[in-house]
């Protein structure tokens, strides 16, 4: 049996690792899969979908290319097969207006990156843990 | 320009009283004249009434001869005509002499004379018609009527002369009062024509200057006119360019604040996965130069922060409802002292505080004025921090009161000016970006913000909301 997987939507290679190195550091039993933009996120999930192997949770960037994670969060809560996943905004902004926006369009969770690897990592494992039922453990 | 309008207004007065006074001196010289004509009038009618009384006389004296002579009836005819004419004459003498008492002393005498004349004549007829001619030509030829009759014409020619007189008197009188009148004239003419003349030209000296105030007066009106309404353009253009430079640097801070916290990301996240990875292999010098990197991206990420409170503060919509600054002094507070278990502050925090505020404002109003209290009370042995209210001049004054570090009174204006620190950042970290973000916000309230301290004895920030 395979690992349940994690979608990362993220544009920037260095989150990307640090991301990567946070599912390891926390033991997070869980493939992550990336998506450098919106666009592509969304055809991954439309895949996945007809596959039956949806990621257990999405974590998703607001500022990216082609698509932000505005759209892709709109898209996804409006397309009937997909609409349910959990989608957590992983973001460097704090804006206020970058928050209130994301739960209207559907986000589950706002969460604005830690500067400290640390608290970046627990944030991670607690989300996929909440959201997706992954289970950290080792 | 007064005086000209001045002189030329009295000139002008001066002008009308001459003429007021031409017309009353001619008036009364026409008068004058009309009395001299009316005078010379009566002195001519007195000669020819004088004269006509006379020869009614010679007419009745004729008459008398004549029947004297004749003893004829038809004779007697021209003696009562004369007799008549005389006694209308003489009336009329008496009448016109009336006035000038020689004249009629003179008059009377001729006529007093007359009446002996007349009482000879009459009672020679008498004579004549009772004794005969015989005895009235005797009587007649004694001649005592010749004399009277003499007498009486010389008298007359006297009376004559006396009106010569009075007629050369009176035509030389006349022809004074014409000079006069002329020269009157004249002068009063003169004067009234340099008066009215000079009047005029100062007047419209005066009329000139006023048009040319009027006329400069109305330019600098449109010129000041024009001047507000350029300059309600040009505010209009700056306020609108203002607003959007505003927008432009919300937008650019916002950006340039997002764009340098996702490279500290990486800059703190690697530095500390290669400390996990090969610290090992590190000595402890190794290891702290890694943790200085480390610091100094926390540090940037704080900047960063700062940076991006106070542009959201400036550009954030205010939504002003009832706080309780109690509440949030708290919950500052607890926040603190959970971060930092180790230190050891009093807190005194008043009761039922509450303000008409924007809440996420306010709570950073109260954070940053809390934090720097907590901050600068980390070298006092007994820190005390007090949040409280107090009334100062019919207005509420929130406060945050420490005993810790303060700052040179000399220095307080610097405090709320962007990246001013007193302190050295090795003995109080900080970014310099707290207070100016506090007075931004008390200000967007209406309010105002300010400190007082002494180096050593704590400081206190009070802000007043409107």
């Amino acid at each position: 049996m395979t690992d349940p997987s994690l979608l990362l939507v993220e544009d920037n290679p260095d989150d990307i690792a640090l991301a990567q190195r946070a599912v390891t550091r926390g033991g997070i039993r869980a493939n992550l899969v990336v998506a450098r933009t919106g666009k592509e996120a969304w055809d991954l999930l439309n895949a996945s979908a007809r596959l039956k192997q949806q990621p257990k949770a999405v974590f998703l960037d607001l500022n990216m290319p082609e698509w932000s994670g505005f759209d892709l969060l709109q898209r996804v809560r409006a397309s009937h097969p997909i609409a349910s996943l959990p989608m957590i905004v992983l973001t460097t902004s704090s804006e206020p207006a970058d928050v209130e926006r994301s739960y209207k369009l559907g986000a589950n969770s706002f969460v604005t990156k830690p500067l400290d690897f640390k608290q970046f990592s627990d944030v991670f494992a607690a989300m996929s843990a909440y959201w997706g039922g992954i289970n950290e453990t080792i | 320009m007064r005086i000209a309008n001045r002189i030329g207004a009295f000139l002008l007065a001066g002008a009308l009283a001459v003429l007021v006074f031409l017309i009353a001196a001619l008036h009364s010289d026409q008068q004058t004249d009309d009395r001299l004509d009316s005078e010379a009038a009566r002195i001519a009618e007195t000669a020819d009434t004088a004269r006509g009384a006379l020869s009614a006389l010679k007419d009745a004296e004729t008459g008398q001869r004549g029947f004297l002579l004749t003893g004829k009836d038809a004779y007697l005819a021209p003696y009562n005509d004369g007799i008549r004419t005389f006694d209308e004459m003489s009336a009329r003498l008496k009448q016109l002499t009336a006035s000038d008492r020689e004249l009629s002393a003179a008059v009377s005498r001729v006529m007093a004379l007359a009446d002996l004349k007349r009482r000879e004549m009459s009672s020679t007829i008498e004579l004549l018609r009772s004794k005969g001619q015989g005895v009235a030509a005797g009587r007649v030829s004694q001649d005592i009527g010749k004399l009277y009759m003499d007498e009486i014409r010389m008298r007359v020619d006297r009376i004559l002369g006396m009106e010569d007189v009075a007629r050369a008197r009176n035509a030389a009188e006349a022809a004074r009062l014409k000079a006069g009148t002329r020269s009157k004239a004249l002068i009063g003419a003169a004067a009234l024509f340099i008066l009215t003349l000079l009047g005029a030209v100062f007047l419209s000296i005066e009329i000139r200057y006023e048009r040319r105030l009027a006329t400069s007066l109305e330019a600098s009106e449109k010129k000041y006119r024009d001047l507000a309404e350029n300059l309600e353009h040009q505010v209009d253009a700056r306020t609108r360019e203002l607003k959007r430079l505003n927008a432009e640097l919300s937008a650019f801070s916002y950006s340039v604040s997002h764009d340098l916290r996702a490279p500290l990301r990486s800059i703190d996240g690697f530095s500390q996965i290669f400390l996990e990875d090969y610290g090992g292999a590190l000595d402890e010098a190794g290891r702290r130069l890694i943790e200085r990197i480390r610091s100094a991206a926390t540090r940037m990420d704080g900047l960063i922060q700062s940076l991006l409170d106070l542009s959201r503060v400036t550009r954030q919509e205010l939504k002003r409802e009832k706080v309780s600054i109690t509440d949030i002094a708290a919950s500052s507070l607890r926040g603190l002292a959970a971060a930092m278990p180790e230190r050891c502050v009093q807190t005194i925090i008043a009761p039922g505080m509450e303000a008409d505020a924007d809440p996420q404002l306010i709570r950073i109003v109260l954070d940053n004025l809390i934090s720097n209290a907590w901050k600068f009370t980390s070298k006092t042995s007994h820190a005390v921090i007090e949040v409280g209210r107090m009334v100062c001049a019919g207005k509420v004054v929130f406060f945050v009161r420490d005993n810790g570090a303060g700052f040179d009174p000399t220095l307080a204006n610097r405090l709320f000016t962007p990246f001013q620190r007193l302190h050295p950042e090795s003995e109080f970290e900080g970014t310099g970006i707290g207070l100016v973000t506090v007075q931004r916000i008390v200000e967007r309230h209406g309010g105002r913000v300010w400190a007082e301290s002494r180096p050593g004895h704590g400081a206190t920030f009070s802000f007043a909301l409107s």
